[in-house]
């Protein structure tokens, strides 16, 4: 039996190298995906070496860039911002969002699936609007929490200002404190309750458990976690963006920005901060891959999958935790989507005081749709659609292909494929952006300017994610369902197509889904590739908004929420049926 | 013996997805002192709630528990005790060993944690006893994850034994183990419980593990216990056809008791192959409907039927299989339609098509009710 298998294997194994179907697919992939990472990346390095800039004549090596930028005091005062940019956002969202999975995952607070709620809504506000709202809520004279200073005292300026470090601090801890819920809530749910119950049976009590047992072995993860949001907060560019850009309080991303689209742009310091910044991103994902491979020594067997006591809080217990909850929801959705709202209703920013009603109107709305502000707003809307409709299409059967080479062939080279796929993860978005301004000026020059560029350029940046879905469900799938179709007599494309597919159908969708939310809110790379015909919705809201044009930007972004609260909730559904069927 | 540890109407329910589960229904039994019990069950039975409900890892919605003198759980006097406050180890199916903590440390915890206070050289002396018991003396130093399954299972165990518990917890901990290092360890842990004398829970689906190693096995099925008693009754004296089936196998005639009897008496039952003699295992009036259960390696097999075949329980019928297993032959005969399997001497000449008699001792048949319990394994899921 065991002997015959093994022939079967080897002979498979013999088939699968030679079989020219394979040979053609792997050599395109690694072509595309090379074109796709490796190129935008060696065009950064390559132009912070050189005298010219892209879509210039001329030009010879030289440090000169990375001397001048290095000399320059300014960076070293962008690289203190960004570090305690990073730092400060990483503590507020710990904090909240490790006590928040904490509270939903093991007590027994009121309020368990509004919390869920208001964490998965929170992912459909595009940054740069959430940081709008924020700028809106903390403006010093019209501001919501310094009303009661200027409305009631008669202050000239409330205490709260958005455009400081710690308004940014604040803002992205609060967007931060989403996804470190979600990585923690799965840690939460990964480790082995039986652990606990252990101690529990060894006499120990809850909070001594909680200190001994618990923590130190929830620590290498959340360090994990630590790391992978630190590679991404060395490259955020919305909330510094629309906070401190205004008041010259930069980071990495805003000063990247701003390098590239003053006139003349000035490319040698650009590239040079961003080969800086990527080297940041990379350094954070080795340590971030250390880490987890410490945490995988301590993955355990799992039980029965009994689902862990949760502690039992005492009805003060249980208030205070239904407040936060509720707190926490308005923090991150009620509160910014209410003053965005207001502030598309009135056409000057007001307070929302009574006042103010008398001047209430559909106006934007009516200017943006049918008005003469039409011709802006849908083509932006045409964009953003072809977006999420092309982006992730592409973006997950690309990562289909690329996950069964990875994990399903012995074919040299997929682990070239597979981290050249998992690349664009470790590069900070700004850079990305950056890479694919080159490329748009240098190589591809005939599709610069079109939706195409943007197109290609967001494939470049949700494959990583695309590739860990279906590589983990393509481990799912048994080997020899695949073996089958191959002895039934079918060539290697048509088991893909007729076996592979439709088992992976569900994590595609769930894939799908995921990239059309992102690539429908993203606004770091479309901003740097915007010209006059291929704006994007959240490119459009930015632009209104630096235009003092509050009231359309605000409308515009409450529609864009609007459509990625539909995405969001295409996602549940489909997501919860998906998963009963199964 | 004096009883160490009373169960008495445990309900537990869970809600779920599928609606209510009753994972535990009126379950009451008592453990002796130093007695090795076992819940036996397929999976989804509730065995293993009942025992979380006794470490207090599970709240019960009902019932009481208590564990020499000390009420552990009293719905009547809404009294609850927190698993760490119950005097018991536990040994855990995935062994649950704390991957940031070496073999000392493991075993060390419940008494630096624990509510008693050791000073340094008690802690080592004492851990140093626990692994020596279990075969693991010279591996303190080595981190948890490097130990092998079972070498895990023993520090488990050790861990478990070192508080010095009133009673030990075992959830299906041999479950996970190959077939030959389960042998082992079924051996080891009969011995280690013996001689310690520890009053001991075991939880098992297999009845291999339950009839080898237990003074008293409790049958469990869907939520409910429906016999327990030492293993050798449990075998054979099953009460119900859900005990006949799970342990060994049987077959059944149903049928019509034709007198009334007592508890452990004869009685005849009406059944489609003429009257079976067989021992009540409670008292039944005439005309109960019930079901004979006889084991096949109780059923004789009389190869080439001779005529002269006589006395009770004799039935005729033709063979439709013969299969060899080595120590026994595995017949099935049919007896006008209906399938009975019997166990025969592998020296035994019987053929497919054999005309043949069988026969079975009253004392090895039993009456066991008909229809109450039905395996619905998967309910409790």
């Amino acid at each position: 039996m065991i002997g015959q298998q093994t022939t079967v294997g080897r002979a498979m194994r013999r088939g699968l190298r030679t079989d020219p179907q394979v040979l053609v697919v792997i050599g395109a992939l690694g072509a595309l995906l090379a074109f796709l990472v490796a190129v935008p990346l060696i065009l950064v390095l390559w132009f912070s070496f050189r005298t010219a800039g892209p879509g210039e004549r001329g030009g010879t090596f030289t440090v000169s860039n990375y001397v001048d930028t290095f000399l320059n005091p300014l960076t070293y005062e962008l690289l203190i911002n960004t570090f305690w940019f990073s730092v400060g956002s990483i503590v507020v969202g710990l904090v909240i969002g490790v006590g928040f999975a904490w509270l939903i995952e093991r007590t027994n607070t009121p309020l368990r699936n509004f919390g869920f709620v208001s964490i998965v809504i929170n992912s459909a506000m595009p940054a740069a609007m959430f940081a709008i709202a924020w700028v809106l809520v903390l403006n010093p004279r019209t501001g919501l929490v310094n009303l009661p200073f200027t409305a009631w005292l008669d202050w000239d300026k409330g205490p709260f200002n958005p455009n400081t470090m710690w308004a940014m601090i604040f803002v992205e801890g609060l967007r931060l404190a989403a996804t470190i819920f979600l990585m923690v809530i799965g840690l939460f749910r990964s480790m082995d309750p039986s652990l606990e119950e252990a101690s529990s049976m060894s006499q120990v009590g809850t909070f001594k458990t909680a200190r001994h047992v618990t923590l130190p072995i929830m620590t290498p993860g959340i360090l994990g976690v630590v790391v992978y949001i630190a590679t991404s907060t060395v490259g955020v560019f919305e909330i510094p963006g629309v906070m401190g850009m205004p008041a010259d309080i930069h980071v990495l991303a805003t000063r990247i920005y701003l390098a590239t689209s003053g006139v003349p742009p000035d490319y040698g310091f650009a590239t040079s901060l961003a080969t800086v910044a990527g080297i940041l991103g990379v350094v954070g994902i080795f340590i971030y891959h250390r880490v987890t491979r410490i945490q995988q020594r301590f993955a355990t067997v799992t039980g029965k999958g009994y689902r862990p006591r949760r502690i039992e809080l005492g009805p003060t217990g249980r208030g205070i935790s239904a407040a936060l909850i509720i707190l926490f929801f308005i923090l991150t959705f009620g509160l910014p989507m209410f003053i965005l709202f207001w502030a598309s209703l009135i056409p000057f920013y007001q307070a929302p005081l009574p006042k103010a009603l008398e001047f209430v109107s559909l106006d934007a709305y009516r200017f943006i749709i049918t008005g003469p502000g039409r011709h802006e707003f849908l083509q932006g809307l045409r964009n953003s659609l072809l977006l999420i409709l092309v982006v992730p299409a592409l973006t997950m059967l690309l990562s289909a292909v690329v996950s069964w080479f990875v994990v399903r062939s012995r074919a040299r080279g997929k682990a070239i494929l597979d981290m050249l796929a998992f690349m664009p993860h470790t590069v900070p978005g700004i850079v990305m952006g950056l890479a694919w301004l080159i490329i748009g000026l240098f190589v591809l020059s005939p599709i610069y300017g079109t939706i195409w560029l943007i197109v290609i350029a967001h494939i470049s940046l949700f494959i990583a994610y695309g590739t860990r879905t279906t590589n983990g469900a393509m481990f799912q799938i048994h080997r020899e369902l695949e073996e089958a179709g191959a002895m039934s007599g079918a060539a290697w494309f048509s088991t893909f197509r007729s076996i592979i597919m439709p088992l992976l159908m569900p994590s595609l969708v769930a894939g799908w889904l995921w990239v059309a939310i992102h690539s429908g809110r993203e606004l770091t790379v479309a901003l740097l590739l915007q010209s006059s015909s291929n704006r994007i919705i959240s490119a459009y809201v930015w632009q209104q908004f630096f235009g003092g044009r509050l009231n359309l930007a605000a409308s515009a972004g409450v529609l864009l929420v609007l459509l990625i609260i539909l995405l969001v909730i295409l996602t549940r559904v489909l997501g919860q049926r998906l998963s009963r069927q199964q | 013996m004096a009883v160490a540890l009373q169960v008495r109407n445990l309900y537990k329910r869970f809600d779920t997805d599928q609606g209510e589960v009753r994972a535990v229904e009126d379950v009451t039994f008592d453990v002796e002192a130093g007695a090795f019990f076992t819940l036996l069950g397929p999976s989804g039975c509730g065995k293993s709630t009942t025992l979380r409900c006794i470490a207090g890892l599970e709240r019960p919605d009902d019932g009481d528990i208590t564990l020499e003198d000390a009420v552990l759980v009293s719905s009547s006097q809404g009294m609850w005790t927190p698993p760490h406050k119950r005097p018991m180890g536990m040994v855990f199916q995935s062994y649950a060993i704390w991957p940031h903590m070496n073999v000392f440390d493991n075993v060390a915890f419940p008494l630096k944690q624990g509510p008693q206070k050791f000073s340094g050289a008690e802690t080592r002396d004492r851990v140093l006893r626990a692994l020596a018991l279990v075969h693991l003396d010279g591996l303190e130093k080595r981190p948890a994850p490097q130990l092998s399954g079972g070498q895990q299972q023993r520090l488990a165990l050790a861990r478990a034994l070192v508080n010095e518990p009133k009673a030990l917890l075992l959830d299906e901990p041999l479950s996970n183990l190959d077939a030959k290092l389960r042998e082992e360890m079924r051996n080891e842990l009969k011995l280690l419980t013996s001689s310690l004398g520890i009053t001991t829970l075991f939880v098992t689906h297999d009845q291999l593990e339950a009839l080898t190693l237990s003074d008293q096995v409790a049958v469990m099925d869907s939520g409910r216990l429906v016999q327990y008693g030492p293993p050798r009754e449990i075998y054979e004296a099953p009460r119900n056809r859900f005990a006949a089936e799970f342990i060994g196998s049987a077959n059944f005639f149903e049928g019509a008791v034709t007198d009334a009897v007592e508890k452990g008496g004869i009685t005849g039952v009406e059944t489609a192959h003429g009257v079976l003699r067989c021992t009540a295992a409670e008292a039944l009036p005439k005309g109960a409907r019930v079901a004979v259960a006889v084991r096949p390696e109780n059923v004789i097999l009389h190869a080439g039927a001779p005529p002269e075949v006589h006395g009770v329980n004799v039935l005729s019928g033709t063979v439709r299989s013969v299969v060899y297993l080595g120590n026994t032959l595995d017949c099935l005969v049919d007896v006008d339609g209906a399938l009975v399997k019997a166990d025969v001497h592998p020296g035994e000449e019987v053929s497919e098509g054999d005309t043949v008699a069988l026969s079975f001792k009253e004392s090895a048949s039993r009456v066991v009710p008909v229809g109450t319990v039905v395996a619905e394994t998967e309910q409790a899921g």
